[in-house]
């Protein structure tokens, strides 16, 4: 097995979904102003509002941009509003009512939303431009925890955090490993280096980081010392790990379950053209609509059809490689 | 150009968007010690007090003709 950094312990696949859960019935009593918007549509630790504070809900109905101006208005009058839906629905239907009932005055409201290339409910409502379509809106934070356990703290720090921000949850993706010990310190805006490693790096969000841990499990064994940075916060980006782990492979790989334009690949691809040149492979949704799939086998199969499991990170790995030795860039 | 408070005890980020004295619209935050002022000028973090001398205040942007001259 690879030896990976402090605070790391690969444990088996958790679903995410009940720690944004057990973070929301946290937050929400710490937080007595705290109220749900809700876009019909449940919410992480809903039923603790009907129970304990239904007062502290407020339905809209399927009005998602109605819902967008309503947490805007709550958030100028103190309240910390959660609005939660699909990506789709609650990101691209209120495009502009975020944009100028949100984040032009910065208020303080937190978007819940789930965003996925594969998923149940198919290609309408599992959407691959979560990230892409929120990355260009200044005063925005972008979350997109890893785990379980980065997914319970991420949703607490989000929460002491006064702004917006943007936490997408890829509930359709398949669960990821355990990968973090429980007093892994989580903070907005810092990458974490799960793995060092000599030959290349892969830059992963959300459940591709359990991709890339398979992934350099396999390059293990074919004598490749691989690291992984794990991006969880995807706006501030974290320039100054992706510029430390460039120089010390110039051979990176990006790693993504959204498209490749305008996500993360095309976020480091940036810092590397502007302060460390390094080979580049994105791997990711290839400008492509997302596709339905109900069973595991089915998500599988997905897979590997968008190219996105640790079979398909190995080979660009190796593409990464030997683009480096192509350009002749130098390691430090 | 973008703008980030962070404490300057525990290094938590406490900001992050617009650089504020460029902001015509965000009449909300005028400047930095009215987002101090939202976390009750203590840290979530680490619970250390917030003040314009305490926090670290990092702003961001391209060399314009603008900025050049200052």
């Amino acid at each position: 097995m690879a030896k990976y950094n402090k605070y790391v312990q690969i444990g088996p696949a958790t679903a995410t979904a009940g720690a944004a859960e057990t973070a929301m019935v946290k937050v929400c009593q710490k937080y007595p102003n705290i109220v749900v918007v809700l876009e019909d549509m449940g919410m992480p630790g809903i039923e603790w509002f009907k129970k304990n504070a239904p007062e502290r809900i407020v339905e809209c109905g399927i009005a998602e941009a109605n819902g967008a101006v309503i947490a805007g208005a709550l958030a100028a009058e103190g309240f910390i509003p959660f609005i939660h839906s699909f990506s789709f629905a609650v990101i691209e239907r209120a495009y502009n009512q975020i944009r100028q009932s949100i984040l032009v005055d910065r208020f303080n409201v937190k978007i819940t939303a789930r965003d996925a290339p594969w998923g149940d409910l198919g290609i309408s409502h599992d959407i691959v431009e979560g990230i892409a379509c929120t990355r260009c809106l200044p005063n925005l934070v972008i979350l997109n925890p890893a785990d379980a356990v980065e997914a319970e703290k991420a949703y607490i720090a989000m929460v002491d955090y006064v702004g917006p921000v943007y936490f997408r949850m890829e509930y359709s993706a398949p669960a990821p490993y355990k990968i973090f010990t429980e007093d892994y310190p989580f903070e907005i805006g810092k990458a974490y280096a799960i793995k060092d490693g000599k030959d290349a790096t892969i830059i992963a969000t959300g459940y591709l980081v359990t991709e890339a841990i398979k992934a350099v499990e396999i390059l293990e064994k074919e004598g490749l010392d691989v690291g992984i940075l794990n991006i969880s916060t995807i706006k501030p980006l974290d320039e100054e790990a992706i510029i430390k782990v460039a120089e010390q492979t110039r051979a990176i790989v990006t790693a993504e379950g959204g498209t490749i334009i305008g996500g993360l690949g095309d976020a480091v691809a940036s810092v590397l053209a502007e302060s460390a040149p390094a080979a580049l492979v994105k791997v990711g949704v290839e400008d492509e609509f997302s596709q339905s799939a109900r069973l595991t086998a089915e998500v599988d199969e997905l897979k590997d059809f968008f190219g996105l499991g640790a079979k398909d990170l190995v080979i660009s790995v190796k593409e990464a490689i030997a683009k480096r030795e192509q350009f002749k860039l130098v390691r430090k | 150009m973008t703008e980030k408070i962070y404490c300057g005890k525990c290094n938590n980020m406490l900001y992050f968007g617009e650089e504020i004295k460029r902001r015509l619209y965000m009449r909300a935050i005028p400047n930095e010690e009215t987002v101090l002022g939202y976390y009750k000028n203590v840290c979530p973090k680490c619970g250390s007090s917030l003040s314009l001398s305490t926090v670290k205040i990092e702003t961001k942007g391209r060399k314009t003709w603008l900025t050049a001259q200052k």
